[in-house]
């Protein structure tokens, strides 16, 4: 199934190569979770970052009790401040 | 000791310009900047004085790593009573004025009464002179930093007002090195109000209270190197956030009808960074502020076939661009997703001393006016206010900063504007003081944190990102406002920028810069207990202006009307439920007095 991911900020670098910007889409087998998608990028667990899926925070709930579906928009961002 | 342990005072009534010897007692207890900005301010004014008027005093005030080697030591903050507000204004600025006052020998500038004539104040070190400013009334920020490049010294660091301040604007700022500004609150309405059009600083002094140069910069240095990401903040400066906020739901969007911007894409980065069909690329360079080695700053340029400048090439040459705040007050909140316009609004806000934020939360307020049939072409003077009309947009800004026209009415604040139209609920501002760029329905706690900013709405009174980006409960979220207004009162006490917590910096990282450049132990205990002193007495001095707990509130938009989209979909703010705790948490009664043992434990009697 096909899943959209955005990542913002300094967290594109860990987006595939072939990405347009800070989106790509990516295959993923049916029913997998959040934590099977989100091991796929490699990012250090010393990266701090917080994910929507479909724009929803995941509120008390592990990414690997999250099973996604076809088209589910997924974005990871990192906390910055100020302005 | 990084303190110069003196202080300039100007009394504009008389012309005396006099040196004084630093309160230590006092830097002991607020440190600098702020914090002892607004002691100053608290003893020797009275809050219940106009703001306008020659009884407000307005202080210039460094802090002690300001103008050291220490990474982002260019901040500066300009304390006084706001006119925006009638609450305490403290309006923080970069560049490199704030270092140079401070090497020329003064932790704060202090400037009392209100002279005749317009003046400018020189300082070469010692040699301090208030000159006629008659032939500079009138000019731009950079017209009057070019005269006074020639005519006093060409390498002098310069703060000064534009038209804004000079025809009263409530939310004229203080622009130092052409794009730079303590923006927030009208303090450049009170130097306007004094007739003191600029300050001219050259400093060959430097410091000169360290006793051990080498240990002290081998120090300095270690904690610099600890600067560690700066590649995005160099990228993006800023406007990074608006990817985020716009995701998450969060971007305040016409007025706060909406919390998400369609076109927020023509205000991101990429934007800033893509060259449009004409070949021509928003962004030039990036621009670092004194000892800054992240250099989030923007230096832009306005595509010359752009509609707003198009037979002006004065503005064809690049300046300071669009941050992430002015992106969405000159963007989103005003509906439009034009960078140039939005490039040239904020042009235009250096050039007369005005801040985006208060001008483009008072657009939005106007725009709604004009929509919802509340005010017409009659008011505005054929201006079509429509959200989402950059002609508008430009045209209303070009008519505040010169103070004619309808702009004369948006020069006044949302607040003023919308009571006028009786609808004050159309001002999305707290105390007086329009919104940053964040909702405060999807961000819990950055609406908790503006009620009871003391300056008024305000995104860098607390510091609430991380929680508020992790959940919309409520739970937690008073302590960790409560927590943060003292921590970031604490920061802006030392001379360094806030932004650096962004670049790999913790709060240890400012506690051992102190530590560095002070005679005596900082500890977190003390570090802490000083922030709570200072927020403290800004409290103290609002509730002497006659600031009750009524004006810890929002707007009914924001407690009433459900954000429409994002992570909070659904939400108000949950202000009431926060309030008390917030109070109780502070050691305050009811009312929102600090209770007496509060004030006796933080020595602020």
């Amino acid at each position: 199934m096909m899943l959209h991911i955005k990542m913002l900020g300094e967290l594109r670098a860990y987006l595939p190569s072939d990405s347009i910007a800070d989106e790509c889409k990516i295959d993923f087998k049916n029913n997998c979770t959040l934590s099977e998608v989100l091991s796929q990028f490699k990012i250090p667990e010393s990266v701090p970052y917080i994910v929507l899926v479909n724009g929803d925070l995941l509120g008390n709930k592990k990414t690997n009790e999250i099973v996604l579906k076809a088209e589910d928009q997924i974005l990871l961002f990192q906390a910055i401040k100020g302005g | 000791m990084s303190l110069q342990k003196q202080l300039l005072r100007i009394n504009l009534n008389t012309g005396e310009c006099k040196i004084e010897p630093l309160n230590m007692d006092w830097a002991n207890l607020y440190l600098g900047q702020r914090g002892l900005g607004s002691k100053y301010l608290y003893d020797e004014m009275n809050p219940a004085a106009d703001a306008l008027s020659a009884e407000n005093n307005l202080i210039f005030a460094t802090g002690p790593l300001t103008g050291t080697s220490a990474a982002t030591s260019g901040r500066y903050s300009v304390i006084t009573k706001g006119p925006l507000t009638g609450a305490i204004a403290c309006s923080n600025s970069g560049g490199k004025f704030g270092a140079e006052l401070k090497l020329a020998g003064y932790d704060l500038l202090i400037i009392e009464g209100k002279s005749e004539s317009p003046v400018y104040l020189s300082i070469l070190d010692d040699d301090i002179q208030l000159k006629n400013a008659s032939h500079l009334w009138g000019k731009t920020v950079w017209e009057t930093e070019e005269n006074l490049a020639n005519e006093f010294d060409s390498q002098a660091r310069i703060a000064s007002i534009g038209p804004a301040g000079e025809t009263l604007c409530r939310f004229a700022c203080v622009v130092n090195d052409r794009h730079r500004a303590a923006g927030r609150s009208g303090v450049g309405a009170v130097m306007g109000s004094k007739n003191l059009k600029a300050i001219a600083v050259r400093a060959k002094k430097g410091l000169s209270e360290i006793s051990d140069m080498q240990a002290y910069q081998q120090k300095i240095q270690s904690i610099n190197a600890r600067i560690t990401s700066p590649q995005s903040l160099a990228r993006n400066g800023t406007l990074e956030m608006i990817d985020v906020t716009n995701n998450f739901g969060s971007l305040p969007t016409r007025n706060n009808q909406d919390v998400q911007f369609e076109q927020a894409s023509s205000l991101n980065p990429d934007a800033m960074h893509a060259t449009n069909s004409n070949g021509h690329t928003n962004l030039v360079t990036n621009g670092a502020c004194f000892s800054c080695p992240i250099g989030c700053g923007r230096i832009c340029k306005i595509d010359p076939e752009h509609f707003s400048i198009k037979n002006k090439p004065e503005y064809h040459g690049a300046s300071g661009g669009l941050e992430y705040e002015t992106a969405y007050a000159l963007g989103s909140a005003c509906g439009v997703g034009d960078i140039d316009a939005a490039t040239y609004c904020g042009f235009l806000c250096n050039e007369y001393g005005m801040d985006p934020i208060s001008l483009g939360g008072s657009i939005a307020a106007a725009m709604e006016l004009f929509e919802t049939g509340v005010i017409s072409e009659k008011e505005t003077n054929g201006i079509k206010l429509n959200f989402g009309s950059a002609e508008a947009l430009c045209e209303i800004t070009e008519q505040t900063a010169k103070g004619e026209g309808f702009g004369k009415e948006i020069a006044m604040g949302s607040k003023i504007l919308t009571e006028k139209y009786g609808h004050p609920d159309l001002s999305m501002s707290v105390k007086g003081q329009e919104f940053a760029a964040y909702d405060g329905r999807t961000m819990q706690g950055m609406g908790l944190a503006y009620a009871t900013s003391n300056r008024g709405a305000c995104h860098l009174r607390a510091d609430p990102y991380g929680h508020d980006f992790k959940t919309t409960d409520i739970e937690g979220k008073a302590k960790v406002v409560k927590d943060t207004q003292d921590e970031v009162a604490f920061i802006d006490s030392t001379g360094l920028c806030q932004f650096a917590a962004n670049a790999g910096w913790g709060l240890n990282e400012y506690l051992e810069l102190v530590n560095a450049s002070s005679d005596s132990e900082w500890d977190d205990q003390r570090m802490l207990e000083t922030g709570e002193r200072i927020w403290n007495l800004e409290r103290q001095f609002n509730l002497k202006a006659g600031l009750t707990k009524m004006d810890d509130t929002l707007p009914k938009r924001i407690l009433k009307e459900p954000a429409k989209s994002g992570a909070g979909k659904g939400l108000v703010s949950k202000l009431s439920e926060m309030l008390p705790e917030y109070y109780e948490l502070r050691g305050w009664d009811s009312e929102g007095v600090p209770l007496p043992k509060t004030v006796q434990r933080l020595k602020l009697e």
